[in-house]
């Protein structure tokens, strides 16, 4: 079970730090080993459908990539990921189905399903290889997921039934029992990386990913990934 | 025209085209000159022995062409290897050349006189692979390649094609001797003209605490963007930037059934999640370490908020159940935004910066934000 007292703003700072320090530690050694070689490097923009599987809600993502090549075929990844889903409330819907909520009469009587957000943001490090002559590219990484919700984990829904002269009047509340709005959570993914064509500059791949965490989140993620290669020179 | 005319001509219209290497490379020539005068009596001996038995080679070699002479030079001395890849692509370098003629090549004779700041570069490890690859990579010069590179040089360059060099240059001259005296700066550094061209850019890394609306919610802002500078005051920023905030839906005011600490019922939350990009324009100040931005937002956001009535279940229960009238839907918005951003720290080629925002769009939210700008340049 993680804490749930962490203040996004810190968990900013956190990923502001991390990105800081990526950057320099990839100014300061790249420059020493350039003169023994030329590390092929690539640097990408994610974007697509994200689906968590846990929350049972969709969204889409956002990402940052950079990978160093360090062999043939081998790859480093340092990636950072946004994922923002929202989705509503089920039972509502489903035990309203059969009754009519007559809103225009009174609009206390409006009734709609709880609408919930998550939203997180994580950073990821992990190695990838390339098969079928690159045109695959599959790999593993460990990552670290800030998350926020709005979802309650535990909470009761409850049907009122006012009785009028025009016939009963039904009025929906939820009672919270408990959520986790703020968690911070380790994790694995595993991703591939799928050519699909190429231009001057730009690479265009296609981008699957699946991750769980130890806060028992499950994020399926599928999208397409533009990738500029370059060769740090200076 | 003769070949004395011609001679004449040609050092005539070449002679304001020489370009004198900076004053550090001077400097450097100066120091190395120092260093290297004590032994260069002792080269000296040695290098006229090379020169004669390398002479006597080429003289008996038929079949010795320009490309076999720049890898000998490059490989005799350490003072001929630097000829580095800057040079590669250069048209010509400054050389002296007797005539090349392919029905006498008993008589051929070549000189190369490398540049003085190309002689005093260091001999990298690994430069002679790098020489080596660049030179197999480019085709065989014929005997006449150095004379059309040089007409062709020229006609690119400063002469008109119809000139009388240019058509001296394209004939196959034979007994003339051709002074080419040109620029040997390397190209890789670029003209004055070119560094006009060459837009500064640099890569912007901004992470915020923000506050949505009036600070009920608070949370982050993350952006990653493109910076280009126009001349010294003028630059245009493009980002993509995520907006996570979040917050216990408030409206209670003196409730009467206040929550216990250890209630197992807990407060509704709120979470806005957004998704912008924000094309913004930027002012810098004379000394560069302030920049004030104004720019437009185009916003996608979700949130989890909307209309609805928090009710205590009953006296002594501590307890409350929230009704949901209606949620927000998400929705996508226009707005502006206004930023300054002072520089806190800069290295050769990053800079630190502490940066402000507020922004307001269509859809009525308000934020603002404060947080650190971390840029790196880089160039296109």
């Amino acid at each position: 079970m993680m804490i749930s007292s962490i203040h996004p703003s810190k968990v900013s700072a956190y990923i502001f730090s991390v990105m800081l320090l990526l950057c320099l530690n990839h100014t300061l050694p790249a420059q020493e080993a350039k003169k023994i070689r030329y590390p092929e490097r690539g640097f990408g923009l994610t974007t697509g459908f994200s689906h968590h599987q846990s929350q049972k809600i969709n969204g889409f993502n956002l990402g940052l990539n950079h990978q160093i090549s360090i062999g043939k075929k081998t790859m480093l990844h340092n990636d950072l990921l946004f994922t923002i889903q929202s989705g509503n409330e089920i039972t509502h819907n489903a035990v309203l189905s059969g009754f009519s909520i007559p809103t225009a009469i009174n609009p206390w009587f409006r009734s709609a399903p709880l609408k919930y957000i998550t939203a997180g943001i994580q950073t990821s490090a992990g190695i990838s290889t390339s098969m079928l002559k690159g045109k695959i590219r599959t790999g593993t990484a460990a990552l670290v997921r800030y998350q926020t919700t709005s979802r309650p984990e535990k909470y009761m829904f409850n049907v009122d039934v006012v009785q009028t002269t025009s016939g009963p009047l039904y009025s929906t509340n939820y009672v919270i029992n408990s959520i986790r709005p703020h968690t911070f959570a380790a994790g694995a993914m595993v991703f591939a990386d799928i050519h699909l064509f190429k231009t001057k500059i730009i690479e265009t791949k296609g981008n699957l990913s699946f991750q769980w965490d130890s806060r028992g989140d499950r994020i399926f993620g599928a999208g397409i990934k533009l990738q500029k290669s370059y060769k740090k020179t200076s | 025209m003769s070949n004395e005319l011609f001679k004449n001509k040609l050092e005539e219209e070449l002679n304001g085209l020489r370009i004198e290497p900076s004053a550090t490379v001077w400097l450097k020539v100066e120091a190395r000159i120092q260093k290297e005068r004590k032994r260069r009596i002792l080269l000296w001996w040695i290098l006229s022995s090379c020169i004669l038995i390398g002479g006597t080679g080429i003289w008996l070699n038929p079949a010795y062409t320009i490309n076999d002479e720049q890898k000998t030079v490059q490989n005799d001395s350490e003072s001929k290897t630097a000829v580095t890849s800057s040079n590669k692509k250069s048209p010509i370098s400054e050389e002296t050349s007797t005539p090349f003629s392919s029905n006498q090549p008993s008589k051929e004779k070549q000189h190369h006189l490398y540049n003085q700041s190309s002689k005093i570069l260091p001999k990298v490890k690994g430069q002679d692979k790098i020489y080596e690859e660049e030179f197999d990579a480019e085709p065989s010069p014929t005997p006449y390649s150095l004379q059309i590179r040089a007409a062709d040089h020229l006609s690119r360059s400063f002469l008109p094609s119809n000139s009388d060099i240019i058509k001296k240059l394209n004939e196959k001259i034979k007994d003339t001797i051709i002074v080419v005296i040109c620029n040997n700066n390397p190209p890789t550094s670029p003209s004055p003209e070119k560094k006009i061209k060459t837009i500064e850019r640099q890569l912007n890394f901004n992470g915020f605490l923000s506050f949505h609306g009036t600070g009920d919610l608070s949370g982050t802002n993350l952006e990653f963007g493109i910076e280009r500078k126009w001349g010294k005051r003028y630059g245009f920023y493009n980002n993509v930037g995520v907006t996570i905030h979040s917050g216990q839906e408030g409206g209670f005011g003196l409730s009467s059934y206040p929550l216990q600490v250890n209630s197992t019922y807990k407060s509704l939350q709120t979470v806005t999640a957004g998704i912008q990009t924000m094309p913004t324009f930027y002012r810098y100040s004379k000394r560069g370490d302030l920049k004030i931005g104004a720019g437009l937002v185009a916003r996608y956001q979700m949130t989890s908020s909307g209309m609805y009535a928090a009710r205590g279940m009953g006296p002594g229960t501590n307890q409350y159940s929230y009704n949901i009238y209606e949620v927000d839907p998400n929705t996508f918005s226009l707005g502006y935004r206004i930023s300054a951003d002072l520089l806190l720290f800069e290295t050769k080629k990053n800079k630190l910066g502490f940066q402000l925002y507020f922004q307001n769009d269509t859809r009525g939210d308000a934020l603002t934000g404060l947080g650190l700008s971390f840029q790196t340049k880089y160039k296109k």
